[in-house]
């Protein structure tokens, strides 16, 4: 306990968080800097106020024994006084809160064993029974598996792709990755009334915000190695982009210096994560079958085309689209990145951005070849057409 | 793809009832109780279950929603925020 108010206090205490430091959002306000000053630092006091507040209450909280459980019961109270904390923030500051990213996650597991209990009190918590024998699989190749996800996050998300800060705080509290059977899986998908299938029925993976821990449902180990590599980095990317800032909203700062927070935009998120874990998986050699989000994918496959791959790449990490949507509505025409933002899934997106893209004399069509493109549009054309898919 | 195909699609009575059903599901999330959010939780299981056997096409379309609406419940119930593939 004392440990964990120790680590909140810590984080409460950052007054020039490295963050801020390489944030684009700050170069866009330069023009108004004058002005800007004295709001920044208005606005840096308002922030700081509400971070302290919501230690504070997380504080008391930690003092009720039933509350704080052998590790993580408190795991979730942070975004709830969040937001209740957004609701005394103007959007400058709300988005200059959103910009710091995470230090840490709120609970780290060190441990197998510490992840498998988090798991069971998910579960509880979701009104999921699991068999009394419920433990990690029996089967041989997990520990090949879960040694992958060690792999995966000292090999793959290098420095060069997360960027220092990032790759700093995601070593700091690296990713645990832990494998449950199928049965106790399937459970928990009928708990939240999800159909969503990736391989088979139901999930494949669950990230859990604020947490490193990943969770994967047994079946993955009967996926080539090339899906159950792309499947960890997707999943990992998903923890990389939380530590910065860049699950929760979108963000930019408008041609006017005003700010503009997002939420919700989803099918972004998922078709950069998709779009990502797949190039980095291909890049060391191994070729996955499947897409999860065809769509999705295919608007971030153009955006990535269009405003440039590490442009887009931090913008996915930290949240802050400014950049993107300078250099998207450059190419296709002012307004089209808020346009394209405030869709609410990807296939309208898709709808959008094609007949856009020719508009604008951008022959999109000789990219067609690219593997993960071709994998995208030859996953919709085989559900088209009866095939399989799923 | 098919633009004109992508059209047609949405003009659809289907994605027409799709997209209303979603949109009141992601409403009543957010105001229902425990039995209210388990009753959609259901209602939601059955209808995109049946939309990935009979019109998987159109599924496709609509897996995303699928997933995020899950999440939320999942939110909801536990209190915890979860992101499901």
């Amino acid at each position: 306990m004392a440990e964990r108010t120790r680590r909140r206090s810590k984080t409460a205490e950052r007054p020039d968080d490295a963050a801020l430091q390489i944030r684009p959002a700050n170069e866009v306000l330069v023009p108004r800097r004058r002005a800007v000053v004295s709001e920044i630092s208005e606005g840096e006091r308002s922030v700081a106020a509400v971070l302290q507040f919501e230690e504070n209450v997380l504080d008391v909280l930690s003092s009720y024994s039933e509350m704080s459980d052998e590790k993580g019961g408190l795991q979730g109270s942070r975004r709830m006084l969040e937001a209740v904390g957004n609701m005394f923030l103007s959007p400058r500051d709300r988005f200059r809160k959103s910009e710091r990213g995470y230090e840490r996650p709120e609970s780290v597991f060190r441990t197998r064993r510490e992840a498998y209990a988090h798991f069971r009190r998910e579960c509880e918590r979701a009104g999921v029974r699991l068999e009394r024998s419920h433990r990690r699989p029996s089967r041989s190749d997990i520990s090949q598996i879960e040694s992958l996800g060690e792999e995966v996050a000292n090999n793959y998300l290098t420095s060069e792709f997360l960027g220092p800060l990032i790759y700093s705080r995601f070593h700091s509290s690296p990713p645990r990755v832990t494998i449950h059977d199928d049965a106790s899986y399937d459970r928990l998908d009928r708990a939240d009334g999800n159909t969503f299938p990736t391989y088979g029925n139901g999930s494949t993976a669950r990230y859990h915000p604020d947490t490193n821990h990943i969770t994967m449902r047994e079946s993955i180990l009967d996926q080539d190695e090339a899906n159950q590599i792309e499947t960890m980095v997707h999943e990992q990317l998903h923890y990389a982009a939380w530590l910065g800032g860049g699950l929760d909203n979108i963000r930019w700062v408008d041609e006017h210096g005003e700010p503009v927070v997002r939420d919700q935009v989803d099918w972004l998120h998922e078709g950069l994560t998709e779009l990502q874990s797949n190039q980095i998986t291909r890049s060391h050699g191994h070729e996955p079958t499947s897409t999860a989000y065809p769509y999705e994918t295919a608007v971030a496959f153009y955006m990535q085309r269009i405003v440039g791959e590490g442009t887009l790449r931090e913008a996915y990490l930290t949240g802050n689209f400014t950049e993107v949507r300078r250099r998207f509505d450059a190419r296709l025409g002012a307004g089209s990145f808020d346009r394209l933002a405030s869709m609410s899934r990807g296939w309208q997106a898709l709808s959008f951005i094609m007949p856009l893209m020719a508009e604008n004399n951008i022959d999109f069509t000789r990219w067609e070849r690219d593997p993960v493109l071709a994998s995208c549009f030859g996953h919709i054309a085989a559900i088209d057409e009866g095939g399989g898919g799923w | 793809m098919d633009i004109e195909k992508m059209k047609k699609i949405s003009e659809s009575d289907e994605f027409k009832e799709a997209e209303a059903k979603i949109a009141n599901w992601r409403n009543m999330i957010e105001k229902s109780d425990i039995n209210g959010i388990k009753q959609i939780s259901s209602e939601k299981n059955s209808f995109f279950s049946k939309m990935r056997e009979a019109r998987p096409s159109l599924y496709m379309i609509f897996r995303i929603d699928d997933k995020t609406l899950s999440e939320r419940i999942s939110e909801k119930i536990t209190g915890k925020r979860v992101v499901i593939d």
